[in-house]
């Protein structure tokens, strides 16, 4: 099973944590986090809230601080480096379960504005790769509207093209599913899905176990700040080692 | 793209892109830039700031002023409009400080009161359910926050207050004169609004009998006024009278026994009885028998309540001396004066408060323990007036000195206490020695352009006084309007729903939310009516402001002068930001 | 009881007969209804009712009577001026009028942009504003002139302790062709006619109308006293001091006998002010007709009145055609810049009539002229002598101004949609009207400003010292809002800075300017600030008003700006870094433009608070609206007519403030100053 993995992500690992700790003010969040992610690779991170994947996916584009431990991506490691995080910061696409869109901008406006001011970009190649973007998720028509004006769905689906249109190599979800309605959801899940096929580097907290199944190269389940289960999609589902995630499972299953 | 030396972890960096790395990493660490920037920040300010002081310190130093705090112990050499006594114009600008930091507390102080009362009940009437009041607290509100408070500041002072008569033809409350008191009109009074309580308690047999009362008593003032129809009045041989009762008592038993009679002939069984309620005098009960009579009966007392005099035509004779005058040199009001005799009853009345303490705590564990409801506040209030009333009495009843030394006509005579009051020899002071009760209440008495007596309120107090409070309770107003409308209809339906009383739910569920929306913008109305306290000076009320400025003018020690008056006016603001934090952390508390 | 019938038990009850809709209970719609629920729903609700009802009714029927029968609105059209521009220089003015015109224009595009103006609301404006123009109009067709009371006499007429010499001669202003009319006032009949005589009178009538009244006053009090001191209803004090006002108390011999008001004939004779020939001439008595002359040119004339005989006599004569003049003197630069020396202006306060001619002279003494102070109007005003000599006058100043007004917001309107309808997008409708009124709103007050204050050589820079009125109350709030925008923004994002130092001062100064009182900060720029530091004193004083004022309203707006960043939920930001903007970029584009939309509404209370407090500027010496109108009731003309000077400013500062607080109230309800989320 390692092996075909291993086979599949020959490379050196794109993001690379070791014994990542983390505290807000006495609670230890995160327990001596390591874990690597290859290139083109899909982890599905599950477990209870308040289990730390949040915080830790949060961590991987410095959103949160971490106090102990390093966490290395695209070879670059984060620390107090402002040059660093930026550089960082422009690789990770960040998805969120609030959306998060810009309420003051159009949906154009809302995609192009980080290429123009990041990027780089000029003002009409912003807008075309945009189009494109929206074109992709679905929405071109809702181009000129305001966030305010899209349904859940759509505004996720915007978030997901803003994401992509910085061009990053690795996409971060954050629970990209739970503030939808049920039929938003599939929506949704269906563009995560195009996007994992087309070869991105994705890491995904969700409680979507359908997508965890069907789209996860390796599914890592955290509780109480340590990852106490990795393993395949197959494996974590059907035969789970940790009584935590038994327990979890029949829960949710 | 990247920057020349992003910090890659790959083995074929070569040793310059290490320390090339090792530079840029502390040059561009956050941490470094942070700390940098702050103390770029503080020697740019600091710099600038000593400049600006230095500057200031030579240009002062050339015109012989400089900053010092010993002119505070010079003498003023000049008079305050509104001072105690113990301050001339030879007291210290220190002591002229206070005093106008105790004329500006005075103000603030008396306005956060008024204006709260004032707020609130303006809030409560932008909520009415009636459309005038509504309306018209609308306007208020918005003509008098939108106007500058300075303006209304002079329209107070120029046009209200100055406009008022001169001291002479000052306005009374109450004006001074022989009021006559007709007795008959209280009774009649005492009537009415029995009928009105009876009319909203809605009992059909109750209403008939006052409406009688009332139409005989009226037909018995009318005849009285007009034909003397009764001359003998209160005689019972009268023969008028005697027509009247006979009269009466026919109808009443007319109206009283007949129907039922009627009844009974026709229908062959006893009058049926409407709603299940016990028959009167065993005879059932009709909607239409049962008023009738009872105004009839109504009417007969009536009569006799006039006739035998229980309506007297006499009057009291009452005296009425003004309490307050009204004028453009201000105005005075009464003062409440302490006699010998009021440690005596303070102590009844301090026993009283220990009293309540002692009942209010004991109930309020009954309360928890039991869970039985106990009006405990009714309970201490009582206590508090009963052990205060009975002092009184007490303390009243004691003998006092029977004759007493007056001066009359010059020469000191030897006179009854009585005969002395009656002739108005008794001067206050002895008055305060030999007076009965504990508390007397001093009219202001005027000698010549001054009162004596009495508490004097200038008219730049006034004007500054109506102008903070009237302006600040307009928003006050719609803070309160805010705040209550804040709290959401459903709170009200549940509370409804529960079966908590209007009263309960204004109290439990209203309040308590509605005030947490309220306090915190209340204490920003409270800090600008602090603050505007300082207009003063454009109506020359010598509050702290103008008497710093008066100092500042006199000892060229304006540096000085105004950082005082910055730091009270500081300190007064931070006091009033700590007062209204308290109270909003303790209701944050108390509601959760 | 058992015996009764029970009434049938319904389970069910089905109606399958026609539905008909039954109209409501008399008390449960309809007017009554309302006035039921609305007015009278309760006892209590009752008495508020007629409480609040009679209070208001008492407090609007005296300001009317007030305003139509006392006030004297002449403070406010004869200094209309002042109460606008203060001093400002005469040359330069066409500049702020056209900075206003620019405003309203600005306006119309906004309210194209921003709100549903209908062309219905220009209609009604405009027959509000043909109203306004054809009112005057109508006025002065219809209803003439009070006259002007002159008394001739040879003796000195007493009133209290005041003593009167009636003029022998006075000076008036006339256009060409204007009718001069005089005769004997038929009103000196008896006391009575005397006492309640209304219009404009000189001193000695005055004295005369004054005599009349108290003597009645006398007579009347005097029979006030017997009654109550017939009456038991008296303390002692108030008898013994009854008992001495009845003994003090005499009532003077009737004041037409006193005067032998016209009783004897009059000699008027007209004469021209310039050359003194006798344009007319006759002996009036109390029943030969009018002497009446048309005047031939503009400029001065004078009246004569003597009485006929030597016996002591007054008459009191009826003027029409003469009116008090305002007398304004002020030196003015000539053509070269130089003085021109002092030039006297008389302005006939009825119609702004307006002759710098000099005043005649006899015997090389000034001929004493109609002058506004000695010659007011007098008595309770008639509604028709309101209408003519103070509503029309006011309106005919007033009325050029409010079309103007009102054209110009109509163009500004149709501005907008014209250019809405050429360059916005289909699905965004008003893009280019919005764009434009948002780039009009920060421009435009710019623009006003240096309009006004000049610039360079193109416009001559104006001396800020003679700024007043209503100019200098808006140009101390704009530049105050306009100044202290950055530094509040400043300000407000140095507070929620992680930088601990940076945050500390911008708390400490927030803190200590909200905790300070307006007035110790204009203090400081006024008085402090020039004594401190030489090389400050040269600055205007308007400009370091204009300084404390922007230091000390930017803690305030900071505060606001404070409350609109906070609102903003913590993933916009987290968002904006995880797409890679720098921390200025996050600031600038995505977390001020939201939380600026969302603090609008308080702004514009902030504006509205700043335009109130500029008042206080005038504790300081300065002469805004609130200080002019103290400066203009100091006139010797119009002391003591601080009522009308309040009043007109405070209904100017209502309405300035409460236009704002209705866009606030507006943004507010419809969102559209908030970020559109739902």
């Amino acid at each position: 099973m390692t092996g075909t993995s291993a086979a599949r992500f020959h490379d050196e690992p794109i993001i690379t944590c070791r014994k990542v700790n983390k505290w807000f003010g006495d609670f230890h969040v995160l327990k001596d986090i390591s874990v690597d992610v290859f290139p083109q690779e899909v982890v599905v991170i599950i477990g209870p809230s308040g289990s730390g994947k949040s915080t830790f996916i949060r961590c991987i584009n410095r959103l949160e601080e971490h106090q102990e431990g390093e966490i290395i991506v695209d070879g670059i490691e984060l620390g107090h480096n402002v040059r660093d995080i930026a550089a960082i910061r422009r690789e990770i696409g960040m998805v969120f379960q609030q959306f998060n869109l810009f309420p003051h901008l159009t949906v154009l406006e809302n995609i192009s504005l980080a290429q123009r001011w990041v990027r780089h970009r000029p003002h009409d190649e912003a807008d075309q790769r945009a189009m494109q973007l929206l074109e992709r998720v679905g929405i071109p028509e809702q181009a000129g509207k305001y966030p305010g004006q899209l349904s859940g769905g759509q505004q996720q689906r915007v978030a997901i093209a803003r994401a992509l249109a910085m061009d990053p190599k690795i996409m971060l979800f954050d629970e990209p599913t739970s503030a939808l309605d049920p039929e938003m959801i599939k929506e949704v899940l269906d563009v995560m899905k195009t996007l994992a096929l087309s070869g991105m580097t994705m890491l995904v907290v969700t409680h979507e176990m359908g997508f965890a199944r069907e789209v996860a190269d390796r599914v890592l389940f955290f509780d109480m700040g340590r990852i106490v289960e990795a393993g395949t999609p197959e494996h974590f589902f059907e035969d789970p080692q940790h009584e935590r995630t038994k327990l979890f499972l029949s829960q949710i299953l | 793209m990247r920057g020349p030396g992003p910090s890659r972890k790959t083995p074929s960096s070569g040793a310059y892109a290490t320390v090339w790395h090792e530079i840029t990493s502390f040059v561009f660490d956050l941490r470094f830039i942070q700390v940098l920037g702050q103390i770029a920040v503080v020697i740019v300010l600091v710099t600038l700031v000593s400049r600006v002081v230095t500057d200031m310190l030579l240009a002062l130093n050339q015109q012989g002023l400089t900053p010092n705090f010993d002119f505070f112990l010079n003498r003023s050499g000049f008079d305050v409009a509104e001072a105690p006594s113990w301050y001339s114009a030879n007291s210290s600008y220190w002591e002229a400080f206070q005093v106008g930091l105790v004329n500006t507390l005075r103000v603030v102080i008396a306005g956060l009161i008024a204006t709260t009362v004032l707020g609130v009940l303006v809030g409560i009437f932008l909520l009415s359910s009636n459309w005038l009041v509504r309306t018209i607290s609308k306007v208020y509100v918005e003509i008098l926050r939108n106007t500058p408070l300075l303006v209304q500041l002079f329209v107070w002072y120029f046009i209200v207050i100055l406009s008022l008569p001169v001291l002479n033809d000052a306005v009374t409350l109450p004006q001074e004169g022989v009021l006559l008191l007709p007795i008959r009109l209280a009774l009649y009074a005492l009537v009415l609004i029995l009928a009105l309580r009876q009319f909203r308690q809605g009992d059909p047999r109750r209403l008939p009998v006052l409406i009688g009362l009332l139409a005989a008593v009226a037909a018995i003032e009318i005849g009285l006024s007009g034909a003397q129809l009764l001359p003998a009045r209160g005689a019972i041989d009268s023969p008028a009278f005697l027509v009247y009762l006979a009269a009466s008592l026919l109808l009443l038993g007319a109206a009283w026994f007949l129907p039922a009679v009627i009844w009974q002939s026709r229908h062959g069984e006893a009058l049926p009885n409407g709603n299940g309620e016990p028959p009167l005098l065993g005879v059932g009960y009709s909607r239409v028998r049962d008023p009738l009579a009872a105004f009839l009966a109504g009417q007969l007392a009536g009569g006799l309540i006039a006739y035998f005099g229980l309506a007297p035509v006499t009057a009291l004779r009452v005296e009425v001396y003004p309490l307050v005058y009204l004028s453009n040199r201000g105005i005075f009001l009464p003062e409440i004066m302490l006699t010998a005799r009021f440690n005596e009853w303070a102590a009844f009345a301090g026993l009283g408060l220990l009293a309540a303490g002692v009942i209010w705590a004991y109930y309020g564990r009954v309360m928890e323990t039991t869970g039985r409801a106990v009006p405990r506040l009714r309970y201490a209030a009582l206590a508090v007036l009963a052990c205060a009333a009975l002092g009184w009495l007490l303390v009243a009843m004691e003998p006092g000195p029977e004759i007493i030394t007056v001066e009359q006509d010059g020469a000191a005579v030897v006179m009854s206490l009585d005969e002395a009051r009656a002739q108005g020899l008794v001067s206050l002071q002895d008055e305060l020695l030999v007076s009965r009760s504990p508390l007397i209440v001093a009219r202001p008495e005027r000698k010549g352009l001054r009162f004596a007596v009495g508490i004097e309120i200038t008219p730049e107090f006034m004007s500054l006084f109506l102008g903070l409070t009237i302006y600040t309770s307009t928003f006050i107003a719609e803070i309160v309007r805010a705040g209550i409308l804040a709290v959401p209809h459903g709170q009200i339906e549940a509370a409804r729903a529960l079966g908590l009383s209007q009263s309960q739910t204004l109290r439990m569920v209203i309040l308590p939310q509605a005030l947490r929306v309220i306090i915190p913008p209340l204490g920003n109305q409270y800090l600008n009516l602090a603050k505007n306290s300082s207009l003063a000076i454009a109506i020359g009320f010598a509050d702290f402001y103008q008497v710093a400025t008066t100092v500042m003018n006199q000892s060229g020690q304006s540096v000085t002068g105004i950082s005082v008056v910055m730091l009270a006016y500081l300190a007064i603001s931070l006091a009033i930001a700590g007062g209204t934090n308290w109270v909003n952390r303790r209701f944050q508390l108390v509601t959760r | 009881m058992t015996d009764m019938p029970q009434p049938e038990r319904v389970v069910t009850y089905v109606n399958t007969g026609e539905v008909v809709n039954r109209p409501a209970p008399l008390l449960t719609a309809g007017p009554l209804a309302w006035i039921r629920r609305n007015l009278f729903s309760s006892v209590f609700d009752t008495a508020l009712t007629f409480l609040f009802a009679i209070t208001v009714i008492g407090a609007i029927y005296g300001l009317v009577n007030w305003s139509i029968q006392q006030a004297n609105w002449f403070v406010v059209t004869l200094n209309l001026r002042q109460f606008m521009l203060g001093r400002y220089e005469v040359d330069p003015e066409w500049r702020v009028h056209l900075a206003a015109m620019l405003v309203v224009f600005g306006t119309g595009i906004a309210l194209a942009a921003f709100s549903r103006v209908r062309w219905r609301t220009f209609a009604a404006l405009a027959i509000v504003a043909a109203v306004l123009v054809a009112v005057p109009v109508v006025i002065e067709a219809a209803l003439p002139l009070p006259p002007l009371y002159v008394t001739a006499g040879n003796m000195p007429i007493a009133s209290g302790s005041v003593t009167q010499e009636a003029q022998s001669r006075l000076a008036f202003t006339a256009r060409a062709g204007e009718e001069f009319r005089i005769a004997v006032a038929a009103q000196a009949s008896g006391d009575e006619a005397l006492a309640v005589q209304s219009g404009f009178m000189d001193k000695a009538t005055n004295n005369l109308r004054n005599a009349a009244e108290s003597r009645l006053l006398a007579q009347a009090r005097l029979a006030e006293l017997d009654r109550l001191l017939a009456s038991d209803l008296l303390t002692a004090n108030q008898r013994v001091a009854l008992t001495g006002e009845r003994d003090r108390l005499t009532i003077p011999d009737p004041v037409v006998e006193r005067y032998a008001v016209n009783q004897a004939a009059v000699t008027v004779r007209v004469l021209r002010g310039t050359t003194l020939e006798v344009l007319a001439e006759a002996t009036l008595s109390a029943d030969s007709g009018p002497l009446s002359v048309t005047l031939p040119d503009e400029g001065w004339y004078v009246l004569e009145k003597t009485i006929a005989g030597d016996a002591p006599a007054t008459a009191i004569l009826r003027v029409d055609g003469m009116y008090p003049l305002l007398q304004r003197s002020f030196s003015r630069a000539d053509a070269g810049g130089g003085s021109a020396g002092r030039v006297n202006q008389y302005i006939r306060m009825t119609d702004n009539f307006l002759t710098e001619a000099p005043l005649p002279k006899i015997d090389g003494q000034d001929v004493p002229f109609a002058v506004i102070i000695d010659n007011q109007y007098r008595g309770v005003r008639p509604f028709a002598d309101y209408l003519r000599v103070h509503l029309a006058p006011f309106l005919k100043l007033i009325t050029p101004a409010l079309w103007q007004a009102l054209i110009l917001l109509a163009l500004g309107v149709v501005a907008g949609r014209l250019a809405d309808r050429f360059f916005s997008p289909a699905d965004r409708p008003r893009r280019t009207s919005v764009r434009v009124a948002t780039w009009l709103i920060i421009v435009l007050p710019i623009v006003a400003f240096f309009l006004a204050y000049g610039v360079g050589n193109v416009l001559p820079v104006t001396d800020t010292r003679n700024w007043g009125g209503l100019l200098l109350t808006m140009m101390l709030t704009v530049v105050g809002i306009i100044g202290s925008f950055p530094l509040g923004v400043l300000l407000a994002l140095g507070r929620r800075s992680d930088l601990p130092v940076v945050r500390y001062l911008s708390i400490l100064y927030i803190e200590t300017v909200r905790g300070v009182p307006l007035v110790t900060v204009l203090f400081m720029a006024q008085l402090l600030v020039p004594f401190l530091n030489p090389a400050l004193a040269d600055i205007d004083a308007v400009f370091r008003a204009m300084v404390g004022i922007t230091l000390f309203s930017a803690a305030y707006l900071a505060e606001n700006v404070r409350g609109g960043l906070q609102a903003i939920p913590p993933g916009q930001v987290e968002a904006a870094r995880a797409l890679g903007l720098a921390g200025w970029q996050i600031t600038l584009f995505i977390t001020l433009p939201q939380a600026l939309r969302a603090v609008i509404p308080a702004l514009v209370g902030q504006c509205i608070s700043l335009f109130k407090d500029t008042s206080l500027v005038t504790i300081v010496g300065l002469i805004d609206l609130t200080g002019i109108s103290n400066a203009v009731v100091a006139q010797t003309e119009f002391i003591g007519l601080r009522r009308e000077a309040y009043v007109f400013i405070t209904v100017l500062y209502f309405v300035f403030s409460y236009a704002m607080s209705y866009v606030s109230r507006r943004l507010e309800m419809s969102g559209s100053g908030a970020v559109r989320r739902a």
